[in-house]
């Protein structure tokens, strides 16, 4: 069930990222598949046992840490990947007025160099 | 020292040196910023190349450097290995930065800044050599995609920063593919270290052929997709065309080279090796063609280059995947290997060369289109430029590129040429050779003194061209532009570079045997220290060892091959000949009105951003099918 819903988000993301004619919902939709392959890693991780893996004895059915730790990374990467889609949308924004990508392609090909 | 901390000082240098560049920006004496930038330049681009000469050392004679960041247990540290492919990547990266940084000298950028970024590029290039699990591969992956998307921002043009922002896009989202290709092998293997994956692949592939299979073709699609394979390169023309010029350089010598290489280390373990090679070389003999036409067809003279390296790319992609194919441990997977990686080297220095020459010339122009522009050598002079650096720079890219002996590009591609032993494949690399040659006579017609009837009638032919009577050439007697005008704020730097450049030229031409042998020996050196179970492959190392002692390939006469008497053989030069005058031939018929009109169509099709991801879903999607059915 998680998998499908996690599924579900990832191909919405997708689905924005391809289709939809805003830079803004491209860099949503970015967002939400960078969202979802990090639940996917972080639920297989936590699925595997049911203790936390925190330095304690009994280390004995713990969950799997190192997705996590590696979501972390991903995480960050995905954060600068937003911020730097963004700044570069909105220079565009500044220079044409418009978040449309079509009438932005357009218009950079009548723009004298 | 250990040898550990020389591998890391190839990291925390050029990183350094990105922090002295951060820090000249904040400060504002303009003596102490220049006394900055200069002390992050020598941190950045001089001192690897100590630790990077005294490793050349060990890993030569087929040693490998490895261990575990920060002395952490085996299982839960970051593991890296450095040896001789380690090697031949960095020193790649590291010497194609160095003259367009010479270069950007010249240009009025925001120096701290992009030098930052350059040097970060130059650190990240160093860890993706060295990184040793699937994970790592991943960040170095995308630090590097920052970095350039960044850096092709800096031309400051909204069609440049279009073209980064397109590039994001696919290349984050093919990142994310191989991301859930990571999972794949994680949920199968229980491991992401390419020792253990290796060491477990076997077991795994039993019982989960068909993840595998689907995990690894989008692990390798989204790495094909930086390296810009048919058909997965749909991005790269408009990132490369609008960069700034040294980027531009540095993008197409470094940044398409080093995802290559790294897959080959992530490729090696697994059994599927010897598929995915197959589709490889044959994806890349069609890059390597259909990037030839694609460049014929284009009228904007950066684009032209950039599908120039797309075509270039192809051969280099097709000896990658010949070596796969043939395996890797064997005398000619090594020699392929080691030819692929001479004429990626090669064709680094020679296209950052034409990049740097033409950037030039147009820019001086305040023209980028090759129907229109003619002397060329008179706008240089109207900027301040003294025009026979540039002359000379792209004369000696042009001769590299075309293969004309003793030029830099003769030596490479014959050699890769000789060891391709599919005839189809040879044939399609050999098309792609003659429309090099007509593509580059196209080209070089912007150093045309006249523009006569020649410019004239190409506009005209065009209709859909915005200004068809405008001929782009400066009066005889060119007064100096105005200081607002130019775009050049220093010509040293920039004569410079491209004289750097044209002597690379010719010293990759005359050194290439030499080179060669150096790349043959590391490329060995990374085979026989490789664990046995990095190998996916049936041979143990001392039996790669004893055959490549014993068999009839040994690299001596692998070597021979690539030695100067076989190079200029009367028949090898012979081809060249032909393949010279057949290029010319394809250019006259090109200046024919139906050729035109099939170019001008060809140049001014849809290319769709939807249409770059469904490419990506397709060569995924074929090349997971072809490893699961064994094809072809």
């Amino acid at each position: 069930m998680n998998e499908v819903l996690i599924l579900l988000l990832f191909m919405i993301g997708l689905w924005l990222l391809i289709m939809d004619p805003h830079v803004i919902r491209k860099v949503i939709g970015l967002g939400f598949m960078n969202n979802a392959v990090v639940l996917l890693f972080v639920l297989r991780g936590a699925t595997a046992g049911t203790t936390i893996a925190i330095l304690t004895t009994g280390t004995e059915n713990i969950v799997d840490p190192l997705p996590q730790a590696l979501m972390l990374t991903a995480i960050v990467i995905g954060v600068c990947i937003t911020a730097l889609a963004l700044s570069l949308s909105y220079n565009l924004y500044l220079r044409y007025g418009t978040f449309e990508i079509d009438e932005i392609r357009s218009r950079t090909e009548h723009d004298p160099e | 020292m250990t040898q550990s901390d020389l591998v890391f000082l190839l990291l925390v240098l050029p990183l350094g040196g990105a922090a002295f560049a951060a820090g000249a920006r904040l400060v504002h004496r303009p003596g102490l910023q220049r006394l900055m930038l200069a002390a992050g330049a020598v941190l950045a681009l001089a001192l690897p190349w100590v630790p990077l000469i005294m490793l050349a050392g060990t890993t030569a004679k087929g040693l490998a450097i490895s261990g575990t960041v920060g002395g952490w247990a085996h299982a839960l540290g970051i593991e890296y290995r450095f040896d001789g492919l380690a090697l031949l990547i960095t020193m790649l990266g590291m010497l194609l930065t160095i003259p367009p940084w010479i270069y950007s000298r010249s240009m009025a950028v925001d120096h701290p800044i992009f030098d930052c970024f350059v040097y970060i590029q130059s650190a990240f290039l160093a860890a993706a050599a060295i990184a040793s699990d699937l994970f790592n591969i991943f960040v170095c992956m995308e630090v590097l995609g920052i970095a350039s998307y960044v850096l092709i921002f800096f031309a400051r043009k909204p069609q440049a920063t279009l073209a980064s922002l397109s590039y994001l896009f696919v290349s984050a989202a093919s990142m994310l593919f191989y991301l859930l290709g990571v999972y794949v092998i994680y949920l199968t293997t229980g491991s992401l270290s390419f020792n253990d994956v290796a060491a477990r692949i076997q077991e795994a592939e039993l019982l989960h052929r068909r993840e595998i299979d689907i995990g690894l073709g989008l692990m390798v699609s989204a790495i094909a997709l930086r390296v810009a394979v048919v058909p997965v390169y749909g991005w790269l023309p408009d990132a490369h065309a609008m960069a700034p010029h040294p980027v531009s350089a540095m993008l197409s010598g470094v940044l398409i080279k080093t995802p290559l290489f790294v897959l080959l280390r992530l490729v090696i373990m697994f059994p599927e090796q010897y598929q995915i090679g197959r589709v490889f070389a044959l994806a890349g003999a069609a890059t390597a063609l259909l990037g030839v036409v694609l460049a014929l067809a284009q009228s904007d003279a950066k684009r032209l280059l950039a599908y120039h390296s797309v075509s270039q790319i192809g051969y280099v992609v097709t000896a990658w995947g010949g070596s796969l194919a043939a395996g890797i441990t064997t005398p000619l997977g090594i020699a392929l290997a080691a030819a692929s990686w001479l004429h990626a080297l090669l064709h680094g220095i020679f296209k950052g060369t034409l990049f740097l020459a033409t950037g030039a010339a147009i820019s001086s122009a305040h023209e980028r289109n090759v129907y229109v522009l003619r002397d060329a050598a008179q706008w240089l002079r109207a900027q301040g430029l003294h025009p026979l650096p540039t002359i000379l720079a792209f004369a000696a890219g042009a001769l590299s590129i075309t293969a004309l002996p003793p030029w830099s590009g003769f030596i490479s591609k014959n050699i890769l040429v000789s060891f391709i032993e599919n005839p189809a494949l040879s044939l399609l690399l050999l098309l792609a050779s003659v429309g090099t040659v007509a593509s580059f006579l196209k080209l070089a017609r912007i150093f045309l003194p006249n523009p006569g009837q020649l410019a004239e009638s190409a506009v005209h032919s065009i209709p859909a061209h915005p200004h068809p009577n405008r001929t782009a050439t400066p009066a005889s007697t060119v007064p100096l532009a105005p200081a607002a005008q130019r775009w050049v704020i220093r010509p040293h730097p920039l004569n410079l570079a491209l004289l750097i450049g044209a002597l690379l030229c010719l010293v990759g031409g005359i050194a290439g045997p030499a080179l060669y042998q150096f790349s043959l020996t590391h490329i060995s050196g990374w085979i026989q220290s490789s664990p046995d179970r990095v190998l996916a492959s049936d041979l143990a190392r001392e039996e790669i060892a004893a055959l490549l002692r014993a068999a009839e390939l040994s690299p001596e006469k692998l070597a021979q091959q690539a030695s100067p008497a076989y190079l200029y053989a009367a028949a090898s030069l012979l081809k060249t000949l032909w393949i010279t005058l057949a290029g010319g031939a394809l250019f006259l018929l090109l200046r024919l009105g139906p050729a035109r009109e099939l170019l001008h169509r060809i140049e001014s099709r849809q290319r769709s951003f939807s249409g770059l991801f469904l490419a990506f879903f397709l060569g995924a999607a074929l090349l997971a099918l072809s490893m699961y059915y064994r094809w072809p």
